[in-house]
């Protein structure tokens, strides 16, 4: 009877094991399983922290055809932003806090701040330059009259 | 009769033995098969040759399956120079043609690492891990675009040595200074896991909800907004789960 406990016990702290205990030694479950940063634009994804602001650009008018990096990595101010096509980011890492005259001070100042070198061109001219593919403007609407 | 008996009883024990008790007196079977800390692995002497994924094969197949560092060797991270810890060695020390023992300090196999250990953008810091026999001709795994000090640093934070990373648009850069404040991890860690890895997280963001400003016009009809400033306060909760373990 006492060895039958011991071997239920056995079993149950086993079990437990099994599903709390999923991971050795690292803090987290994942915490090696990186991301790719390769190729255009950077695959980490902003929505993981930032879905709220994902719902908002989604749900609501102007920008919500637009990735993330269409504005937050694309002011030639900053240098480079992290990621293999430059290297290592010099004014920003991820992303920058952006001023909304990058894209729209084009035909006002002729001053463009604009990079795309991290823009996925894949998937994203048409959000921009709606002309390039049968419709609307060739680009962003410029904030004029100022 | 009896002597039949003694046969089968004979017969039993051995039978019981071979199954029971395939060794003598050690309590595993195998545990005086040490592994060989001096040996060559893949040709190159003396490198670390103890296998860390029989215990760590979850890790492993962390690090095989999913995107950056898939081809680094655990040692790489876990035994590097950079952080100015002495390991323990059962081989050749750097640099060195002699067979020499090194205990280990601070730590002995392994040591828990600040990401920003090798992405900290300062090169060498006075080692020379190209002689590393954990780093030795393995340079294109975390050098495939060049050989500059900067290429796999984390820039755009200020947290570099270069002059050009000023980090002065970074959005992230709070989050960076707070984690590495914070002791839950090494270094600046949390940020690095939060954002680079399949880890899930669970955020309550409490922002703004209105902007606030005073117009002001004159006696001209000029009008003058001298200031502005942001009020009121929402809280959103942003649950996103673990994309491995899920």
């Amino acid at each position: 009877m006492r060895s039958n406990r011991i071997v239920l016990m056995a079993v149950a702290v086993i079990a437990l094991g099994i599903f709390a205990l999923p991971s050795t030694v690292s803090l987290f479950s994942g915490q090696h399983s990186w991301y790719e940063l390769g190729a255009y634009g950077s695959q980490v994804p902003c929505e993981k922290c930032h879905s709220d602001i994902a719902d908002e650009m989604a749900s609501t008018g102007a920008h919500k055809d637009f990735p993330c990096e269409n504005c937050h990595r694309t002011d030639a101010d900053v240098g480079s932003y992290a990621g293999d096509i430059v290297g290592a980011g010099t004014g920003a890492h991820a992303a920058s806090v952006e001023d909304c005259m990058i894209c729209h001070d084009y035909l006002a100042q002729g001053n463009l701040n604009y990079t795309h070198a991290y823009i996925d061109v894949d998937v994203s001219c048409a959000a921009c330059h709606p002309a390039l593919f049968g419709g609307g403007d060739m680009y962003p609407p410029t904030a004029g009259r100022f | 009769m009896n002597s039949q008996k003694i046969v089968l009883m004979a017969v039993a024990v051995v039978a019981i033995g071979i199954f029971a008790l395939p060794s003598t007196v050690s309590l595993f079977s195998g545990q005086h098969s040490w592994y060989d800390l001096g040996a060559s692995i893949e040709g190159a002497s003396g490198r670390n040759n103890v296998p860390c994924e029989k215990c760590h094969a979850d890790i492993a197949d962390e690090m095989i399956s999913t995107g950056a560092h898939s081809d680094l060797t655990c040692a790489m991270c876990h035994r590097t120079p950079f952080t100015g810890y002495t390991y323990a060695r059962g081989h050749y020390n750097i640099g060195s043609t002699e067979y020499d023992t090194t205990p280990g300090q601070e730590a002995h196999a392994a040591s828990a690492v600040e990401c920003m250990d090798c992405h900290d953008g300062a090169g060498d810091k006075g080692t020379d891990h190209c002689s590393d026999r954990e780093y030795g001709g393995w340079c294109g795994d975390c050098h495939q675009g060049g050989y500059s000090a900067d290429f796999i640093a984390a820039g755009g934070f200020n947290l570099t040595p270069q002059s050009y990373d000023t980090g002065t648009k970074a959005a992230h850069r709070q989050f960076v200074l707070d984690a590495m404040e914070d002791d839950l991890m090494e270094g600046a860690n949390e940020a690095c896991i939060a954002c680079h890895t399949r880890v899930g997280v669970n955020i309550t963001w409490t922002k703004n909800e209105y902007l606030e400003f005073t117009a002001t016009e004159d006696a001209d009809g000029e009008w003058t907004i001298p200031s502005f400033a942001a009020g009121g306060e929402n809280v959103t909760y942003v649950n996103t789960s673990n994309s491995w373990t899920s």
